[in-house]
Formats: C-alpha cells, structure tokens, sequence
C-alpha cells in the first residue's frame, strides 16, 4: 500500500494527516506546534502518523510550514548585505515612509532586515527607459567586491534602479561576485522578480537573501531526519502561497513564495471540496488556534495577489500599506484576523470588551488547559458555553478544565463587566465571531458580491463550532464541514497541484501598436516556466500553464489582476482581454471607462503539474435517524437562541450517508465540534460531509431582537 | 454605551461602520489617477451621521481631522439633508466655506437606506492641480486667494444620480490636468457610492435606529474617554512660542503662540498673541489650524479612542480672526502647510509642559512640497512629490529617521515611477547624516533628494518647505536639528542656495536638491549610551567627530567604541 503524508505546522497546533491510495484518511493527528524549532514538531507529526505503516509505504511527504514568517518577524534571518545605485543607500530603510498607526507618537519603524551598515552603493544609472546613463566600470566590480568582503554578510543581495528593464548590471555584479564568494549566496532583484518599483523589489528581493540560507537549512534539517528515519530523499514536497507545492530545491531559491503556505494549503482543500460537490461558489473559512483565515472560490477558482506584507497587520485595507515587509509574489487572496481558540479576552481601561489579537498558543494555551494560563480565550467560552466537550478535545487527548475556564471568564470578565459568566462567555463568542464576519465580508461584500450566493466550506479546529453563526449573519445558505476538518488544510497538502509562478512587467497600453511586445512577453515567460516544469520532470499530460496579467487604466497605480485570453496577441485578442479588465473593474469600483485605454503592467504565468484528484471514499449508508449515533445530551448555549438549550450529542464517526441531524444539536469528533443552532438541520451525505442549512424561516435573531430592544 | 445597545451589537456595527472607511480608502487608492491620491495617499475619508457629525474618520491624513466638519457643515447649510436625495453628491474646496487651500476637494454623498438618511459619506482629495498662476495649485506667492485656482462653493455634482455637465465643463477648462482631476474625482465618488452600499447592507440586517444608536454611541464614548484623558492632565495654562521663518517673502520671522488652559476635562487652546495674517500664501485656513490642534491633542491620549466628533467636544479653540491661523477673506493660503505643520509643533511645545511623557522633540517641521511643472509633447506635465522628515525624540525612544511628519501619513513616490512620468531624474534620495538633534534619545534624521529637472524648455519650480531657519527644537536637554536645505545646481558654479519658499522659473537641465531638517533630541546627548552612539556611527549616521564633540564618545572608524577613552571623555 501507498500511502501520502501531509504535515502542516500553523500557529498553535501542528496537524497530520495520512492518506491511502484510494485517497482515505488512515491517521490523522494534531500535535503542539515548537516554535523555537519547527523541525521538532514535524518529526514529531510525522511518526505519529506513520506508526502503523513502514517508511517505504510513503511515498510523498508534504509541507506548509510558517518558519519564514517566523525568521522575518524574530529578525532570525541571514546576515544580509544590499549592493544599491549610488544615491540610494537607504533606499529600504526609507522603504515608502509610512507608518502603521496614524496618531501613536510612540511608533517605531519596522527593523530594517539590512542595516544601513551592510548597504553598498555601486556607481551605475539606468535611465526610465533602460538606457545606460552611467556605465559599470570594471574597477568598480573590484570596489564593490571588497566592500562585500567587509560586510562578513552570507547572503548578498543587489537591486539596482530600472534593473526591471535592463538587467545587464545587475547580472554583471552577480556574476563578478558570485565568482568571488563561491561561499556567499549572491541575489539579483531583477532574477527574482523583474518589476516595476524599486522598493517593493528590492524588499523581495532582500527577503530571499535574507531567508534563503534559513530555508535551505530548515529543508536541509528536514532531509536529514526522513533519511534517517529510513524515508528517501526526494518524497519531500513544500506548499507555496500561491497554493502549489514544489521541491525543496525550488522552494529554497523561492522562500518568499511560501510565507503563507499552510492558510493556502487551506484554501486548496477548499477548492478540492467543491469541485467534489459541484459547488461553484464557496468562500473559505479556516479558524484555528491563533488565526482565522477567509478565502473566496469563485466559479470554482481561487484568486491570487501579489500584494503582500509580512508584520503588515491584518491585510485588508490598501490604506495601510507599507508598513511591514512587502513581498511581491503571486498568493492565494486570503483575509486573515487574530481569531483562534486561542485568542484572549480581556476587558479595555473604558469597560470594552476585546478578543484578540494576543493568542494564548499552544503554552500556555486557553486557560481550561491546566498549563498555567490564567487568562480567558474564545475556547474557554465554548467550554462554558458547553459548546466544547471537556473530556473530548482533540479525540480526549487533552482533558480540559470547565472550572479553569469558568474562573478565568469570570474574574476578568464577568465580574468587571458586572455580568453573568454566561454573559460574558457568549459575548466573547458574539465579538470573535464579529471579526470573523468581517474577514468574510472582505472577501465578499467587500468585492461586490452576495454572500447568499456562497457556500462556506469551514475547517480548522474551531471552523466548525463557529461556522453556522457566522453564516447565519452574512445570509450564507449552506455551511459545509469537511470530514476531518481540524486536519483539512493537511489534506489540502495532498491535493495540490505543483506549481511556480513567473512575471514580466510590459507596462504597455493594450493596443495593437504593442501587440509584438506582449506576445514576446507572454512567449518568454512561458518558455521559462515550461522549462521549469521540464526541471521538475512533470510529465507532458499533466502540464498545464495560466496565464494571466496585472492591468489597469494607464494612470491609475493598482493593478488588477485579470486571466487572459488564449492564442496570438491579435486585434481579437485585445479586444477580449480589454473587455474582461472593464468588466472587472465595473464589478470591484462601481464602475468603468470603456473609452479609456488598458495599460497591462505584468504578464504572470503559472506553470502547473497536476496531481491526482483524490477519489472521494464511499460512507456507509445510512437511515434518515442519526439515532445509532446518539451519545448523550447536555445543556448547551446557543448564540441565536440566547440562552441554553437541552440538546442531543452525537458521534461523527457513528454517523452514516443519509442521516439528519435536527438542530440544536452538536456533533461530537476528535478534532473539531459541529455546532447545529435550533433553526438549522445537518445532512451527512455520500461522503460523510455534513451539510447545515436553515430548517424553516429562521426566528428573528438574539441581534434583531436587541435592535428592537 | 449608548442609546441603550448592548456592548455586543454595538462592537459589532461599530466593526461595520470601520470597514466602510476601510473598503472607503481602499477604492481611493486603487481607482486614482493621481500620483498625490494614489502613491502619496494624499487623501482622507469619513462617515457622518444624519446630522452632519463625523462619526468614522478612516486612516489617512492626521491634519486632515479638523477640517471635514467644517466641510460638511458648510454644504449642509447651504444644501440641508432633507433637500437631498439618492444618488446627489456634493463639492466643495473653498477655503472661506470650511475648506483648506484650493487643492483639496472635497465630496460629500447622502446615503439612504430604505429612503431613511442614514449619514454621509465624505472623502477629501489633494487634486494636483485646480488651476491658478503656478502649475499644481499651491503657489507660495500668492497675494490673495483669487489667484490660486477655481474657488469652488459648496454645490451639486450629482442629482439623483445626474452629474451636472456645465459644473464638470467649468472644473475641466480651469485645470492644467482634467484627466487626473476627474480620474481623481471618480475615484471619491466610487468611495461614497461604495459607502452608501454597506451601510445599506448593515442596516438590511440590524436596522436604520441600531446603526444610528452605534453612531451616537461612537461619539459619546469617545467624548467621555476624550474627558477622562484631558482630565488627568494637571489643570493649569501651559504657552509656547514658535516662530516661522519669516512672511512667505522676505519679510522678518512671524510669531506663532498658543496658552493651552487645562480645567478639568476641558482643554481650550488660545491663540491670541499670533501672529496677523500675511500678504502671501502662508497664511492657514481656519479648518486647517483646527486640525492642527486636533491632532496634537488626539496623538497624546489614548489610541482606543475613536476617530470621531465626538472627541472635539472638550476641546475648544480661540483664534482670532485676521491672524496666520485664521485668515480673513480673501487672504491668500496656497501654502498653508508651512503653517500649518508649524502649528502642530507649537501646539506640542505647550503639550510638553503638561505631559512631558507623552510628547517628543520637534520634528522636521512639515512635509515639504515641491512642484515642477512644464510641458511635454505640448501638454502640461506637474510633478509634484512630499518630501518628509523625522520624529524627534521621545523619553524613551529615539526619533525616528526619514518617515513622514505626525500630522500626515504620506508615502514618497517610486524613483522609478517618477521617472517614467515625469521629465526628471532622481540622482539622490538618502538620509542626512549627522542632522540629528543630539540627545540621550536622539531625533531621526533628515532626508535628501536631489532632482535633475530635464525637460529641455525649462519650467516652473515651486517650493513650499519650512524650518530653513528656525530649527526643531530638543527637548529636556535635548539638542536642536538642523534646518532644511534648498540648493540649486549643488556642487557646480551656477550653485545656489534657495529660500524655503519660492516661484522660480528655471532652466532645462536644472538640478535641485532639497535637505530636510532632522528633528530634536530628548536629554543631554552625553547621557546617550555609547553603545547607540557606536551603532550610529557604523551605520554612517552619525560622523566619528560628532560622536566625539557632542555625544562625548570615541568610536574608532569602523565603528568600535573606546571605552576607556568615552570614559574619560564623560569625566
């Protein structure tokens, strides 16, 4: 038997996930995250999974893993040394000149990941049309070079200005010192992302540089334990932000494309899902122990960005760009907030109730876990609330303290809210919630669209317990809880697609005058991404490349990102892709100009090497009654009702195809609990998903109820 | 909380009413034409209730806090809410109806929800350019606010949903660049309409009286935090003075002076003993100086408190009109900023001796704007960049070095985007070394930038900048910074040094560099750890010799401190 492998390390929990050849989940297992050394957790997931089988039965092992954000964001990265055009030596210092928070006087700036001490000016000019203005001499190669030796740096990274249009100096820099440090990592910005915008560029670029030797070690680390662990090299797979996996080796020279792998990894489970089902619309929702992460499959697609900031808050606003460390690399468009079970409640100077965004993490974690933590969290408030099963979380492996939930809700709280800790616990579930619908409306209503024509796929730990809450308040008509969804985003690992993006920038007006210019664009790209493919030995069938491309009117400064047509840059040809730019503008701002001219900034090609979709195994049937499933009943407390409802407990893993579950009710399984509000019912189908929906026209809500207070 | 909601609903329709000024600025930035909107975020956004009080403001501009309800106000006079209906939007840019100088332009959009007014949506926008005698709208030399572009009282744009053509045709033949102005323009009337789409959908859910219960919440809570902050300040009148270089022309330095009265939760600022109003363009509109004030104020309390009216009520302002911060008609106010800026520090000058903790030295002095305008292949070409300085530095924090003023937020334009707009070269763009004020938390360093002005027909270069004489001031022993720098042809023999303020028509191939001062220090810079003194000293911030001379460190060349000689420097 064959077997696949998938770990994916989040913020609090590190998740596994075994599966067969016939695409069935044999293990899965949730371990706590070791931030000071990921290896550890890995290992750790790893041989949990693979007890009952031998290292040769696993073929594929793959990865999502937050260790780069983690190196930006302790400054644990390379040290790096930036080669500049004279003139510009602080150029990533400056970065833009903003700041996060508009009236704070006790801001600082984010640490620069190059000290201006190891920033080197070259002297050199490209012109905005990438002319040479002031040659490289050879004399300054040797210049340079011996301020590099100064700098004792093990990573070099140049970015020269207009390098996006004419990179000769760059390459001739790199060459010149890579020849000169066989020992030193050597970057050229317009290697990594050839792009209009030189501070976003070179902070890319200065990421790879600063990360890449972290990575190849982390990868490296990871190697060693599967060899000697009896694995193969080369089962070993990494998920990237744009939700793809791809080699080590790949990966190494790309870490900037895998800051998100494990939310993305998410997004792709949630794909999967709905292509299974037929559901062309889906928004994603994954809520976990420190996060909560929202994502949009739109006739069965995902989108990506190539906005993205590391430390840069939550990403939703363009207004506050520019104060983290910007990443331009394709990703999955996700929306992320500090909502987890493990978010802390707390009551502010002025008598407000907050949730988030510290996290209690896996130690201490939520007060209920008896490790110390004395502060209430969102899972305390579901253990009060009954919502949680005490003596079942996480399959009964942690046994959790009702009595240490109670007390910390109640001290910190309750009592100086002068409410009850019923109260109170439902009104940490009532704020988390609150910013959770409103990660879902930026993916959403934010974008023009109805969420009542969405399904919401929910996973992650906690997805589940909150899922049917928040659909209720965006109008969603269905929630879809995955077999094992505190293990989803693993799974998701496995259904990836190989994949790695490549850009150009053409900034030419979509006309027929440049129509040779972008199918030259266009040409190259798609040449280096099939050899990309042809590196990574993907078979021809399963070949495939997307080609799409940043446009925009010509003044405006945001792009949006459009797929484009196929076949020869022809007259035919621009007048489709103009077309479908104004009609996505027209649906993002309201509106277009149809008389205006498009301006495409860059083409983007992802090269994809398609993987097995998974073949969905066959549950049991079942009768209409989820009687035999039946366990107990307990008082639980539900947000719509207000108050607590004497409700029946079953066990997911009793359920069989075909069985209804008539809220309120609770679905019991190891990793995760389905909350079923009274006025939703719960259908497991063919697969053994459970579908909520509303039951009959819904009682007016607890809010609605306060509104007419 | 009020008007009975419970704290649960209320927290969240209030996270509603922020995402509508998020998803506000989002489209701004996305949709703009205009460098100044889209690369500088030179714009602001709010929501206000039915009654014209501004209950959200979105991140943007700190000195823009002040002037949206004068705006608002002046528009609502003019047009009462119960005259309105959907699909109306509202202009303005007056600087004698509530506005600031002539380039922001404001828009104002009623929204409804189930034919209920429920608020407006109000978005302001520097534009480059509403005409005028110097390209991009903010001449210096201006003797009356006539000659400074199309004065824009507050009128209908759109009725029911029908912009009105004669109104666009006017704007259109009084700018040098329609394009940007409507690109601009449509990007705030997609922000409004986008406003009006989610309160419409929020209220769907909750209700029109929930949603303006959660406004009159918003306000009152931040009124009562607004009080509790002031009133824990110790009550008593703190003064400062400041003094602007000089008229705008050649004239002497002109006195800024505020007396803060601190009574209880009531803090009024007097600004009698200010200067008269000048007969240039430095002169601040009224809603201006409010903002200044507002804002100095809003960055020492706490950040919980929301960005609403509802904390101007405490707060009252005496300014006397016919003065620099609050001009009589028609004074001239093109350059407003210079002022402006001023006022904040002059502001946090007085704060200092009420809340010595809470304040930091003073910073560059403004946001320095410079303009270049000249024709390309016949048609108009403006360049116009936000140049910015440092923070000062603080009780336990160092200024920081190169980010933009308190009281703005912008962000610099990409070399590579200003290039490829724009007739000009960008040869330098890096801090300032040792311009630091001195102290034991040092101030942040100034900025350079140095612009090859290529276009061969020469052209228009306008410069608004402050501090060229009167430095940042430190702060509790702290050192001042140094003043900005504005030199033409640096290095050659047709150099040139500039006033902070000028008009000048200048030749093709031009080179113009701009300094920006660095801001004060806080305490004895001899009590600065030699350690920081060393680390400025490798990354070439500060020099060997002034380590020595004003910090009182030996730091060898590359950067390793002498201990034994520090100490007996210190000795």
């Amino acid at each position: 038997m064959k077997y696949s492998v998938g770990v994916d390390i989040g913020g609090t929990f590190t998740d596994v996930v075994l599966m067969d050849a016939r695409g069935a989940i044999v293990a899965e297992h949730k371990v706590d995250t070791t931030p000071a050394a990921l290896e550890a957790c890995f290992v750790e997931a790893l041989s949990r999974a693979s007890e009952k089988c031998r290292p040769e039965d696993i073929h594929r092992i793959l990865h999502a893993t937050t260790v780069a954000t983690n190196s930006v964001l302790e400054g644990k990265g390379a040290r790096t040394a930036l080669v500049v055009t004279e003139g510009f030596r602080d150029i990533l210092e400056i970065a833009r000149q903003r700041r996060p928070s508009l009236y704070d006087l006790k801001a600082e700036r984010a640490r620069p990941l190059v000290p201006r001490r190891l920033c080197i000016e070259v002297r050199e000019r490209l012109g905005s049309d990438g002319s040479v203005v002031t040659p490289l001499q050879d004399s300054e190669l040797q210049r340079i070079a011996a301020c590099v030796e100064g700098t004792r740096a093990e990573s070099v990274v140049i970015a020269l200005l207009f390098s996006y249009l004419n990179a000769s100096h760059e390459q001739k820099l790199r060459d010149y010192l890579s020849k000169s440090f066989p020992q030193k990592l050597v970057i050229a910005s317009s290697d990594v992302i050839p792009e209009f915008r030189e501070f976003e560029r070179t902070s890319t670029a200065v990421l790879v540089g600063y990360l890449k030797p972290i990575f190849a070690a982390y990868t490296k680390n990871l190697s060693n334990e599967l060899v000697s662990r009896g694995h193969a090299a080369g089962k070993l797979l990494i998920m990237n932000s744009a939700g793809g996996v791809m080699s080590p080796d790949a990966a190494r020279d790309r870490p900037h494309a895998i800051v998100e792998s494990g939310p993305a990894a998410g997004v792709i489970a949630a794909a999967t899902l709905a292509e299974q089902l037929g559901e062309k619309n889906v928004i994603s929702f994954d809520m976990g122990g420190t996060t909560a992460k929202a994502s949009l499959i739109e006739s069965g697609a995902y989108r990506t960005t190539t906005e993205y900031e590391i430390g840069g808050g939550v990403h939703q606003s363009l207004a506050v760009r520019f104060t983290g460390y910007p990443i331009k690399a394709p990703m999955i468009d996700l929306t992320e907030c500090s909502a987890g079970g493990g978010s802390i409640a707390s009551v502010d100077d002025v008598g407000v109730l907050k949730v988030g965004p510290r996290s209690a993490g896996a130690d201490p974690g939520p007060a209920c876990y008896g490790r110390g933590g004395t502060e209430p969290t969102v899972t305390d408030a579901n253990v009060v609330l009954g919502r949680i099963n005490p003596d079942y979380f996480v399959g009964g492996e942690a046994r959790l303290d009702r009595r240490l939930a109670r007390a910390a809700i109640e001290s910190r709280i309750a009592r100086p809210l002068g409410m009850t800790v019923m109260e109170a616990a439902a009104g940490i579930i009532d704020i988390v919630n609150a910013h959770m619908a409103r990660i879902l409306r930026v993916v959403s209503v934010a974008r023009g669209l109805d969420p009542r024509d969405f399904a919401l796929i929910a996973f992650g730990g906690a997805g589940p317990l909150h899922a049917a809450d928040l659909a209720a308040d965006l109008g969603i008509p269905r929630v879809i809880v995955p077999e094992a969804p505190g293990v989803f985003s693993a799974l998701g690992l496995l259904w990836a697609d190989l994949r790695a993006d490549f850009s150009s920038t053409v900034r030419r007006n979509v006309t027929r005058d440049h129509a040779e210019h972008i199918q030259g664009a266009l040409g190259r790209v798609e040449a280096e991404a099939q050899a990309w493919l042809e590196r990574e030995k993907v078979p021809a069938k399963r070949r495939a490349l997307a080609r799409s491309a940043e446009m925009r009117y010509p003044l405006q400064n945001y792009e949006i990102n459009v797929p484009l047509p196929a076949g020869r840059v022809n007259a035919a040809w621009i007048a489709r892709a103009c077309k479908a730019f104004h009609a996505v503008h027209q649906r993002l701002y309201s509106y277009c100009d149809r008389e205006e001219q498009v301006q495409l900034v860059n083409v983007r090609v992802a090269a994809v090497g398609r993987t097995d979709r998974p073949r969905p195994r066959l549950l049991d049937r079942g009768g209409a009654s989820a009687q035999p499933a039946l366990k107990g009943r307990r008082k639980v407390h539900f947000q719509e009702a207000g108050s607590f409802v004497d409700c029946p407990v079953y066990e997911r893993n009793r359920l069989r195809a075909g069985n209804r579950v008539a809220g309120p009710a609770l679905i019991e399984q190891a990793d995760s609990t389905v909350v079923v509000p009274p006025s939703m019912s719960a259908a497991v189908d063919v697969h053994g998903r459970i579908v909520l929906g509303l039951k009959v026209k819904s009682a007016p809500s607890r809010k609605a109820q306060w509104a007419k207070a | 909380m009020g008007q009975g909601l419970d704290p649960v609903t209320a927290s969240v329709v209030e996270h509603g009413l922020l995402s509508v000024t998020d998803e506000m600025a989002t489209v701004v930035v996305a949709t703009a034409y205009s460098p100044l909107v889209r690369d500088l975020y030179d714009f602001t956004v709010a929501l206000c209730n039915p009654r014209g009080e501004m209950v959200v403001q979105g991140v943007g501009m700190a000195i823009h806090l002040g002037a949206l309800p004068s705006a608002v106000e002046s528009i609502l006079r003019k047009f009462p809410g119960a005259c309105m209906q959907p699909g109306d939007v509202y202009i303005m840019n007056d600087a004698y109806a509530g506005g600031m100088h002539l380039p922001n332009v404001i828009l104002l959009a009623p929204c409804y929800a189930s034919g209920d007014l429920l608020g407006y949506a109000v978005t302001m926008c520097h534009h480059t350019d509403v005409g005028g005698h110097v390209p991009g709208s903010v001449p210096v030399n201006s003797r009356d606010v006539f000659g400074e572009g199309l004065r824009i009282a507050p009128m209908r744009l759109e009725h029911g949903g029908e912009r009105d053509r004669t109104l666009l045709s006017l704007i259109e033949t009084n700018t040098r660049l329609p394009r940007d102005f409507f690109g601009d323009l449509e990007s705030q009337v997609s922000a409004c309409r986008t406003a009006e789409k989610r309160l419409t959908a929020i209220a769907a859910r909750y209700g029109n009286a929930t949603i303006l219960a959660a406004m009159q919440g918003l306000l009152e809570r931040s009124e009562r935090m607004a009080r509790a902050e002031i009133a824990s300040l110790p009550d008593g009148d703190y003064s400062f003075e400041e003094f602007l270089d000089n008229d705008g022309m050649d004239g002497p330095p002109q006195r800024l002076f505020v007396n803060l009265r601190i009574r209880g939760e009531e803090l009024t600022a007097d600004f009698t003993g200010t200067a008269l109003q000048v007969p240039t363009a430095i002169n601040s509109p009224l809603a201006y100086s409010r903002s200044a004030f507002y804002l100095t104020v809003r960055s020492i309390m706490s950040q919980e408190i929301p960005n609403t009216a509802g904390f101007f009520r405490p707060l009252k302002m005496v300014a006397p009109e016919g003065t620099l911060i609050n001009p009589a008609f028609p004074g001239a106010v093109g350059a407003m900023g210079v002022t402006g800026y001023r006022l904040a520090d002059c502001i946090y000058g007085a704060l200092a001796k009420a809340a010595p903790h809470k304040v930091r030295a003073a910073s560059e002095g403004g946001t320095t704007r410079y303009t270049f305008g000249t024709t390309v292949d016949g048609k108009p070409s403006i360049l116009s960049e936000a140049l910015v300085g440092a923070w000062g530095g603080h009780e336990r924090h160092d200024g920081i070095d190169g980010v933009a003023n308190i009281a703005a937020n912008m962000a610099n334009s990409p070399v590579e985007m200003v290039e490829s707009t724009y007739p000009v070269m960008v040869e330098e763009y890096a801090y300032e070394p040792d311009s630091e004020g001195a102290g034991r938390r040092r101030g942040g360093l100034g900025v350079r930038r140095k612009v090859r002005l290529l276009a061969p027909q020469g052209g228009v270069l306008q410069l608004r900048s402050g501090r060229s004489k009167q430095r940042p001031w430190g702060f509790a022993g702290g050192e001042q910074g140094t003043s900005c720098r504005n030199v033409l042809n640096p290095g050659t023999l047709q150099e040139k040094a500039l006033r902070g303020l000028e008009t000048l028509h200048v030749p093709g191939d031009t080179v113009y560099l701009h300094v920006t001062p660095g801001a004060g220090g806080y305490g004895p810079p001899h009590e600065r750890e030699p350690e920081l003194v060393a680390r400025d000293v490798l990354d070439g911030k500060i020099s060997v010799k002034r380590a020595r001379e004003v910090y009182r460190v030996a730091v060898s060349g590359n950067g390793v401190l002498q201990k034994a000689e520090t100490a007996r420097l210190r000795s």
